[in-house]
C-alpha cells in the first residue's frame, strides 16, 4: 500500500520494478519497467505493435522470467511458480491459441477446474459466459474451427471463469466486430464498477480512451509515459478546447487573433474550431472573451469539448522518446521527458499511481 | 480436485483422443492374439515365444512410447503458457501429471495386453515352459524399462521445442543403448543372443542378479529425471 497525494491509502495490486526483459542476449523486449496499478482502476498499456506491452502482461503473470526486476501481484513476489497467485488472474492472450482439438464447452470447463472453481458454480458460470461472449452457437465446435474473434471471445471467457481479482487483457478487442468491442469495452467498465483491476494492452488508441483511467506509454521496450488519461490528454494540449460552431467564424477568428496574442486557432473542419490559450493566461476570461465574440457575431456554439486527443498525444509522446535519442543511456536521474508537461515547472512529488513513472536505472545484464 | 489431478485427467484424455495410441493399442491386441494362437499349434516353447513378443514390443512399441512421451510437452508448447498454466498452474504439478499419465498409460497398455496373452498362452500352449513367478518378473522388467523409456521422453520433451528433434535423438539414444546392451551381455546377434537370459526368467530362473546394474541405473534416471525435468521447465519463458 502507498499513500497517494492526498494522503488516502492506495492499494497497488500490481507492481513492478525495473522490469527487463532480454530474450536470448539479443532482442531487448522490456527496458526497466516500473508501474502501478490501483486496485479497481483500469490500466491501460498502449504503444506501437512489438513495443513490449505483451511480453509485460506475460512478465505480470509469471509467464515469463525477469532478465532483472520484479513483479508483485497482490502484494506478493510473482514468479513462474506461483500457480495459487495466479489463480487470482484472469488472463486473455493475443495469441488466440488453445488446444485444438477442444470445444468451448470443454477448455471452459477445464479451466474452471484448473482455477479449482466448484462443480455447482462452474457449470452455470461456463453456461452464463458463453452466452455472455455469444459463443453458444459454436460452443460444441472444435476451437481449431474457430474464427479468430470467436477464440477472442472464447479467451474472454476463460479469463472470467474464476470471477478474478485482476484482469490482463492482451489486446481484447482485436478481431472483434464494433458490436464485440463496445461490449468488450462496456464489460471492462462493468469489471470496475465491482471492483476488479484490469491491465489492458491495446494498440487501438480509442478504446483505451473509452475504457481506461491510467495508461502507460511503451514504446521499444521503454515507458515512456505512465499516469491518468487526462494527463496523457493534456500532454498533447493544455488549455484548449473544441468548439463546434454553427456559422462563419473567420471574421471572428481573425479578429481575435489580431487583437489577442494569447489565443491561437485551428479549423480541423468547417464546423470544429479548436482554440488554445497561453499557459499563463487566465483560462476562463480568455474563453468568455471568444464565446462573447461568437454571440456578437451570431454564430451558434453547439457543444464544447476538451480537445485533448489520446491519438495526439500519443503520437507526440512517441515522437519525444525518439527525440531523446542517447540521452536516455546517460540518464541518472529522472528525464523531464518521463513527466507531464505541466509539471516540469514543479518539482517531482512522491510516485503514485497518478505519477508518472520513475524512470528506469537498472543495467541491463546479459 | 488438486491441479495435478485436474492435469491428470487432461492428459489422460489428450492419450484417449490420440490416434497413434489407439492404432497401437489394437496392434497389439492383434499380435497377442496371434502370439496366442501361434503358441496353441506350434511346438515352440511358450517362453521363447513369448521373449520374441517381449522384444518386439521393446524394439517396435519403444519407439512408440518413445513418441507419446517426447510429443508430450512440446506439442503443447504453443499454447501451454496461454491455455494452461495462465490457469493458476505452476510448473511442477504439470510435469508431474505428464510423467504419471503417459507412464501409467503406456504400462496400462502393455500390461492389458501382454499379461494376458502370456497367461493364456501359459494355459493353452502345445509346449508350456512358462511358470507365473517367471510372467510376473518378465512384466515387471518390460514395464520397468518402459517407464524408464518415458520418463528419458519427457525429459527431453522439456528440453526441446521441436518434438521432431526430440524423437530423433532420443531414438538414436534409445535404439544405441539396446544394440550396446544386446553386444555387451548377448555376445552375439543370432536370435539366443537377443533373447538373452530373457527365455529363463519366463521359466521362473530369475536373472536378478544379472541385470542389477541396469535396474540400478533405471532407479537413479527415474529419480533424477523429474528433477531435471521439473528445473528445466522451469527456466524456460512460455
Amino acid at each position: 500500500m502507498v499513500a497517494d497525494c492526498v494522503g488516502e491509502w492506495v492499494v497497488n495490486v500490481v507492481d513492478t520494478q525495473n522490469l527487463t526483459k532480454i530474450y536470448e542476449s539479443r532482442q531487448i523486449a522490456l527496458n526497466g519497467v516500473t508501474l502501478q496499478v490501483p486496485q479497481g482502476s483500469i490500466y491501460g498499456l498502449i504503444g506501437p505493435n512489438g513495443a513490449g506491452k505483451t511480453t509485460a502482461l506475460r512478465l505480470i503473470l509469471g509467464l515469463q522470467k525477469p532478465t532483472a526486476g520484479t513483479v508483485t501481484v497482490f502484494e506478493r513476489p510473482m514468479l513462474i511458480s506461483s500457480g495459487a497467485l495466479r489463480s487470482k488472474i484472469g488472463f486473455l492472450s493475443q495469441s488466440g491459441r488453445y488446444p485444438p482439438d477442444m470445444t468451448p464447452i470443454t477448455y471452459l470447463d477445464l479451466t474452471g477446474r484448473l482455477l479449482g472453481v466448484s462443480a455447482d458454480t462452474r457449470k452455470p458460470r461456463l453456461s452464463a459466459l458463453l452466452h455472455a461472449v455469444d459463443l453458444l452457437q459454436a460452443s460444441s465446435q472444435r476451437i481449431e474451427h474457430l474464427s479468430t474473434g470467436q477464440r477472442t471471445r472464447l479467451g474472454l471467457a476463460a479469463s472470467l471463469m474464476n470471477d478474478p481479482d485482476l484482469l490482463l487483457l492482451d489486446e481484447p478487442t482485436i478481431g472483434l466486430d464494433p458490436e464485440g468491442r463496445n461490449y468488450t469495452i462496456a464489460l471492462l467498465k462493468e469489471l470496475r464498477s465491482h471492483g476488479k483491476s484490469v491491465i489492458v494492452s491495446t494498440h487501438i488508441l480509442p478504446d483505451a480512451d473509452q475504457a481506461c483511467d491510467y495508461v502507460g506509454v511503451i514504446n521499444h521496450g521503454k515507458l515512456v509515459f505512465s499516469g491518468s488519461v487526462q494527463d496523457m490528454k493534456n500532454l498533447a494540449y493544455l488549455n484548449t478546447v473544441e468548439l463546434t460552431v454553427d456559422g462563419d467564424v473567420a471574421p471572428v477568428v481573425n479578429s481575435l487573433s489580431a487583437q489577442h496574442n494569447e489565443l491561437h486557432f485551428e479549423r480541423p473542419d468547417s464546423q470544429r474550431l479548436r482554440v488554445s490559450f497561453d499557459h499563463k493566461s487566465d483560462f476562463g476570461v480568455e474563453l468568455g472573451r471568444v464565446l462573447e465574440a461568437f454571440s456578437q457575431h451570431g454564430i451558434t456554439l453547439t457543444a464544447v469539448h476538451p480537445a485533448g486527443e489520446m491519438e495526439d498525444a500519443f503520437l507526440r509522446r512517441l515522437a519525444e522518446d525518439r527525440l531523446r535519442g542517447f540521452a536516455r543511456a546517460f540518464e541518472l536521474k529522472q528525464s523531464p521527458m518521463d513527466y507531464p508537461l505541466e509539471q516540469l515547472s514543479e518539482p517531482a512529488s512522491e510516485a503514485g499511481p497518478t505519477e508518472p513513472v520513475e524512470a528506469a536505472k537498472t543495467e541491463i545484464q546479459p | 480436485m488438486s491441479p495435478f489431478l485436474v492435469l491428470l485427467q487432461y492428459d489422460f484424455g489428450v492419450l484417449a483422443r490420440s490416434w497413434v495410441v489407439r492404432f497401437w493399442f489394437a496392434l497389439t491386441v492383434v499380435g497377442g492374439i496371434v502370439a496366442v494362437v501361434v503358441s496353441t499349434y506350434y511346438f515352440d516353447q511358450t517362453s521363447f515365444l513369448m521373449s520374441w513378443a517381449l522384444v518386439m514390443y521393446a524394439a517396435l512399441g519403444g519407439f512408440v512410447v518413445l513418441v507419446i512421451s517426447t510429443s508430450a510437452i512440446s506439442v503443447e508448447l504453443p499454447f501451454l503458457g496461454d491455455a494452461v498454466l495462465s490457469r493458476g498452474i505452476a510448473p511442477t504439478p504439470y510435469v508431474l501429471a505428464k510423467l504419471v499419465a503417459r507412464a501409467l498409460a503406456v504400462l496400462a497398455m502393455f500390461l492389458v495386453v501382454a499379461g494376458p496373452t502370456a497367461f493364456l498362452m501359459q494355459g493353452q500352449a502345445l509346449n508350456n515352459d512358462m511358470v507365473a513367478s517367471g510372467i510376473l518378473v518378465a512384466m515387471a522388467y518390460w514395464s520397468f524399462m518402459l517407464t524408464v523409456l518415458v520418463f528419458l521422453g519427457i525429459t527431453f520433451s522439456v528440453l526441446f521445442s521441436n518434438t521432431l528433434v526430440g524423437v530423433v535423438v532420443l531414438a538414436v539414444m534409445w535404439y544405441g543403448s539396446l544394440a550396446a546392451l544386446a553386444w555387451r551381455y548377448a555376445g552375439s546377434l543370432d536370435q539366443h543372443g537377443i533373447l538373452g537370459g530373457l527365455p529363463l526368467v519366463l521359466q521362473g530362473k530369475s536373472l536378478t542378479i544379472e541385470v542389477s546394474t541396469i535396474i540400478a541405473m533405471g532407479v537413479v534416471a527415474l529419480v533424477v529425471l523429474p528433477i531435471v525435468a521439473v528445473r528445466v521447465f522451469a527456466t524456460r519463458d512460455l
